[in-house]
């Protein structure tokens, strides 16, 4: 028997906003079909979720809205503290730039390091991609400038490099080169959403985090941008957590993905049988839902 | 008997709906069969017996609600493959087992040659020659050439037919599930099919068919199962 080694293991994540209190626990929930502690107001972003990630793997994350899938995802990328839960990284790299690194984090849970290694993995080995462009870039610098700061951020030194993968990546995002010196002010919504891209991928990442990227573009544009992903992530072979609560995009970009409801995951299993063959009464209903 | 592929025992597939209103019903009950490497195995029955139904338990697109499906894996040996691990399943559908459904349920947007290069490209075959091999398949199965760099979306039945099936076929998978592959074909076609399937029997894949054509059944399958429908 064959095993893969998971990538990311994630083990009863739990983020709470608010002070908590013994009821949160048995009154939020799908079960009790809100995610509000009646007692005291505190909210359930996402509860007990657990699930590994494989290498070249892409896991899709559905649900309603509100239903703790930004939640999820924000407490990956560390971007703010959560309430209990492990997070495992396992990863085996060729770039001897990276062995420190990785042998520092190897059986630990990552919600518990310290800030300077939470932020080196955030750095070096993810990318996020919000559904609001303007979370991921800065206006005020170039479309060039903002994806070099990612490699800035990766500790990238040698400024010819850093300038030749900037276009590099401008040119892979089907971007027009001479707008890379151009502020993405005055780009259009999927040029913004494209820069976010590059800007994502330009430390080399293992591991890339997409939060309702096409929301917000039209239909023509989502098409384009999501062919765009799913060819570089066949192309550069990192793994993929996309959120989407569209199942044509869960469907044109995942084999695996976990349906949330009220910050908990109710239901995970293979995308076609997710589709085809929904067992929660709710997958039925968002199923069934969809145009 | 170590040649035996696929145990199918006591298997079930229940369905509970939610939507307008509660219905539970069954497609099947009580299955059980052997199928012996090497062997054309064929599914026959009336419309709504649950064939489809089985087909996909088989490949997992449906989650069974009894029994098991012991598979011989090369890669994980026996497995039951109603409980095996996600990872695995995918890993054993890119690997050793396809499937040709009912209806073409592809990807908008990519091109009938892609769409078909796509698999052994999956298995680390180069590009060059993935797209070389889709493109003798697809002239195998008398798909024109000038529609190889269309979507099959806009494709008549019976080519998208054709493109599914040269899709599933191309990599030589040891296990493969049809489901009517050749519901939609001319008899032209029908006789490419039969003859794809028959060399890939004859070196050593499996095949489990669906089939509606009596005679078609009747030259290519070693054993036929009937189902009957479900009261
Ligand atoms: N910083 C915060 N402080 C308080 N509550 C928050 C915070 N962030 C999120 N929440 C709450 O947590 C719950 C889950 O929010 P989240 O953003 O994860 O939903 P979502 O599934 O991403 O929804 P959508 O599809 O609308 O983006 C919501 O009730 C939200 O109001
Ligand atoms: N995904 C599904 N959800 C609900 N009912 C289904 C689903 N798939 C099949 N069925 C039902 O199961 C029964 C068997 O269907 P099917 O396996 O397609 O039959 P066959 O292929 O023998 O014509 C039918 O009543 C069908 O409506
Ligand atoms: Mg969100
Ligand atoms: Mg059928
Ligand atoms: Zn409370």
């Amino acid at each position: 028997m064959s095993t893969i080694k998971p990538l990311l293991s994630v083990r009863n994540l739990t983020k709470r906003f608010g002070p908590g209190c013994e009821d949160c626990e048995s009154l939020t929930g799908p079960t009790q079909n809100r995610n509000q502690c009646p007692t005291c107001k505190t909210i359930l972003g996402c509860g007990e979720v657990s699930f590994d990630l494989y290498p070249n793997e892409v896991l899709g994350i559905v649900g309603e809205s509100g239903s703790g899938k930004t939640t999820l995802l924000r407490a990956l990328h560390f971007d703010f503290e959560v309430t209990s839960g492990e997070m495992f990284f396992s990863y085996l790299s060729e770039n001897n730039e990276l062995t420190d690194l990785i042998k520092q984090i190897q059986d630990v849970n990552l919600f518990t390091t310290t800030n300077y290694v939470k932020r080196k993995v955030r750095n070096f080995l993810t990318g996020i991609i919000y559904q609001n462009p303007l979370m991921g870039i800065n206006l005020n610098i170039s479309a060039g400038g903002n994806i070099a700061e990612k490699m800035l951020m990766a500790e990238w030194r040698n400024l010819q490099t850093i300038r030749n993968r900037s276009k590099y990546l401008f040119q892979k995002t089907e971007m027009p080169l001479e707008r890379i010196d151009q502020s993405p002010k005055d780009f259009s919504g999927g040029m913004q959403q494209r820069v976010q891209i590059s800007k994502a991928l330009a430390s080399n990442p293992v591991l890339l985090f997409l939060d309702e990227v096409t929301t917000g573009l039209d239909l023509s544009v989502q098409a384009g941008v999501l062919d765009l992903i799913r060819n570089i992530q066949r192309e550069f072979r990192f793994s993929m957590i996309v959120i989407s609560h569209d199942f044509g995009v869960i469907r044109l970009l995942t084999e695996r993905c976990m349906v949330m409801k009220n910050g908990k995951v109710i239901e995970h299993g293979l995308t076609d049988q997710i589709l085809e063959d929904p067992v929660h009464p709710y997958t039925q209903l968002l199923v069934s839902s969809q145009l | 008997m170590n040649n035996i592929i696929l145990q199918v025992e006591n298997l079930e597939k229940k369905f509970e709906l939610y939507l307008p209103e509660k219905k539970v019903f069954f497609a099947f009950q009580n299955i059980n069969f052997n199928l012996y490497q090497g062997e054309f195995f064929s599914i026959s029955g009336p419309s709504g017996s649950g064939k489809s139904s089985l087909l996909k338990c088989l490949y997992r697109t449906y989650k069974t609600t009894k029994g098991s499906i012991f598979y011989r894996s090369s890669r994980y040996g026996i497995v039951d493959f109603t409980k095996l691990q996600e990872q695995s399943v995918l890993n054993i559908r890119s690997n050793e087992m396809s499937y040709v459904s009912q209806f073409l349920n592809v990807i908008p947007r990519i091109s009938a040659l892609n769409l078909v290069a796509e698999p052994l490209i999956r298995k680390n075959i180069p590009q060059g020659i993935a797209i070389e091999r889709a493109k003798e398949m697809l002239s195998r199965l008398n798909i024109p050439t000038n529609l190889f760099d269309s979507s099959p979306l806009t494709f008549s039945g019976g080519e998208k037919q054709r493109v599914n099936i040269a899709r599933a076929v191309i990599w030589n998978p040891s296990l493969l599930l049809l489901d009517e592959p050749t519901a939609s074909l001319d008899e032209k076609s029908e006789k490419i099919v039969k003859k794809i399937l028959v060399t890939m029997k004859k070196s050593g894949s499996t095949l489990i068919g669906i089939f509606h054509n009596k005679k078609l059944i009747n030259q290519i399958s070693d054993r036929v199962f009937l189902f009957r429908k479900e009261e």
